[in-house]
């Protein structure tokens, strides 16, 4: 433990010596371990993975009418697990199904205020309604007793539709180009999903591959640097296995740093892609994968550090 | 402890076999010895130590310490042996420029595992022997030579070393630094250490037993201490026949 304690300290001292070079050398893996994350929510987003529901993707406050009455209101375009999740409750009729999602049916669950709003004392189920311009049927009549679909105004109102996310993408594309009544539509971040991880797949790669190139380049000379030193821990008795861990060590310490950077940076800068219970096992697998750059990126200048010859080191002037 | 070359080649210079029908040079010091190498700049003094100290692994012949061959342990069983048995002080003294005095005696315990607290016990302790002890925080480049090179002894000394290989330990010193130092090193082997200490200037600063003379990486004939070379230079036999020793 001692030891493990000492070479941290050491790795740390090195790198703190180095303020600079750590930090550009830091932002590289970081970006890259910022777009590995991202990568990994599309991935789960994508429509082979059903681990994560889809956040639901949030049409601006749209006209609903059902022919005699109208009303501005939310609508969520989202898939049934999410909508459980959210705590959206069929109270009449039924939830959304699996088949809505998938076959992009044209139908609705509107909220109870909604429902006393357009039908008053009448029965909503099975009854047509205009979303935007398209044509809707409701199946279903929910509560909100849940905690909503999370991050920034996720809460649900009890004035809002919730449709399957398939056929929301139909508004949507209904509504847009004209910026029709719902006004422009934004922030849909479900559907865009599986396209993200066509983006962020090479991005990822590319600027982990940059990033552990750079620090590989940036150990290098901290090894060249150090000559001196590292020969003096080996004069007092380092054996050439602990001046390569120390060195590995403090490699997969800057590719860590780094890494924990962008995570951090890419939930605070985008939490909504997370949802509410953000994916801790993305963030700590973005993680892993900085430090595995950082780990090979180590290797070489490791090898070079404990390969050094002390005896002409230290005679070198 | 006690040392013994044989037939060791190493390098570029010492044992040189071009130099020399390639038998070697063949050294032998005993527990508690106290000895000077001598010998002009080029003449492998300088390789002899790095050999005795571990740094450097013969090309070719026998090297034992207490009886026991180390030329070919592997390299984690020297290193351990270099840093419990064995002190070396370099001809700059050798200090690491960003750690402070403190820690850089602390460094050889490190790597003996030794805890934090022992460490520092141990390392303001032979400090404050060598008159260091108000200059434990500060950096070596904060300090006068004399104070460097001493404190380059005391991480030689700290781990309990009882080989100590110093290379012109006085060099580029005034001469009450250099008592200071040679005072430091009759103490080290008053105390039952092996020195052995390498410099190009015989007539300052060497109190050794024993010398030992160096040239063109070969050993020429021992003198006994207080003998130097008259006006008639020393006269030594090498493989090649005779040589004169200026």
């Amino acid at each position: 433990m001692t030891r493990l304690r000492d070479a941290l300290a050491r790795c740390l001292g090195s790198i703190l010596a180095r303020p600079g070079r750590t930090a550009l050398t830091a932002f590289g893996i970081g970006v890259g371990a910022a777009a590995a994350l991202q990568l990994l929510d599309a991935l789960q987003d994508g429509p082979g993975a059903v681990r994560r529901p889809a956040p639901p993707a949030r049409i601006p406050r749209l006209m609903v009418s059902n022919g005699e009455r109208s009303s501005r209101v939310a609508v969520w375009a989202t898939t049934p697990e999410s909508a459980r999740r959210a705590g959206i409750v069929a109270v009449e009729g039924r939830p959304l199904a699996a088949l809505d999602l998938r076959d992009a049916r044209r139908v609705a669950l509107i909220g109870a205020g909604l429902r006393a709003e357009l039908f008053g004392l009448q029965s909503a189920l099975l009854r047509p309604i205009e979303i935007g311009d398209a044509r809707f049927t409701v199946v279903g009549v929910f509560e909100a007793r849940g905690p909503g679909f999370g991050g920034a105004g996720g809460s649900v109102s009890e004035l809002a539709v919730v449709v399957p996310e398939s056929s929301g993408a139909e508004i949507a594309s209904l509504v847009s180009p004209a910026g029709g009544p719902g006004g422009p539509v934004g922030g849909r971040r479900g559907a865009a999903r599986p396209g993200a991880a066509a983006v962020f797949a090479p991005l990822a790669a590319i600027s982990l591959l940059l990033g552990g190139v750079g620090l590989a380049c940036a150990m290098l000379a901290t090894v060249v640097e150090r000559t001196r030193e590292i020969a003096l821990r080996r004069a007092v008795g380092a054996t050439r296995g602990e001046v390569f861990g120390e060195c590995l060590l403090e490699s997969v310490l800057v590719g860590s740093a780094g890494g924990l950077a962008g995570v951090v940076a890419s939930l605070a800068l985008d939490p909504g892609s997370h949802g509410a219970g953000a994916p801790a096992w993305g963030a700590a697998a973005a993680l892993a994968l900085a430090a595995l750059v950082g780990a090979a990126a180590g290797l070489a200048p490791a090898v070079r550090a404990a390969r050094l010859d002390p005896a002409r080191a230290l005679r070198a002037e | 402890m006690s040392v013994e070359l044989e037939g060791v080649r190493a390098g570029r210079r010492l044992g040189a076999a071009e130099r020399s029908s390639g038998e070697g040079v063949s050294l032998r010091i005993e527990r508690g010895e106290y000895v000077a190498i001598l010998g002009p700049s080029g003449a492998g003094k300088s390789t002899l130590l790095e050999l005795l100290g571990l740094l450097t692994r013969p090309d070719a012949g026998v090297h034992r310490i207490d009886g026991a061959r180390v030329d070919a342990l592997p390299d984690a069983e020297r290193a351990r042996l270099r840093g419990r048995r064995i002190g070396l002080v370099f001809e700059s003294s050798w200090l690491a420029p960003e750690l402070s005095l403190l820690e850089n005696v602390e460094l050889p315990l490190v790597y003996q595992r030794l805890s934090p607290a022992q460490r520092r016990e141990r390392a303001a302790g032979i400090l404050g022997e060598l008159g260091l002890g108000a200059h434990l925080r500060r950096r070596p480049g904060d300090l006068a030579p004399g104070e460097r090179r001493r404190a380059a002894f005391a991480r030689a000394c700290v781990g309990g070393a009882d080989l100590l290989l110093a290379d012109e330990p006085t060099r580029g010193l005034d001469g009450r630094e250099a008592d200071e130092i040679m005072d430091w090193l009759d103490t080290r082997s008053a105390l039952g250490a092996t020195v052995v200490v390498a410099t190009r200037d015989p007539a300052r600063g060497c109190r050794a037993r024993r010398l030992v003379h160096l040239r063109n990486g070969q050993l020429l004939r021992e003198l006994p201490p207080g003998l130097r070379s008259g006006s008639r230079g020393l006269v030594a036999r090498t493989p090649r026949g005779r040589a004169r020793w200026r």
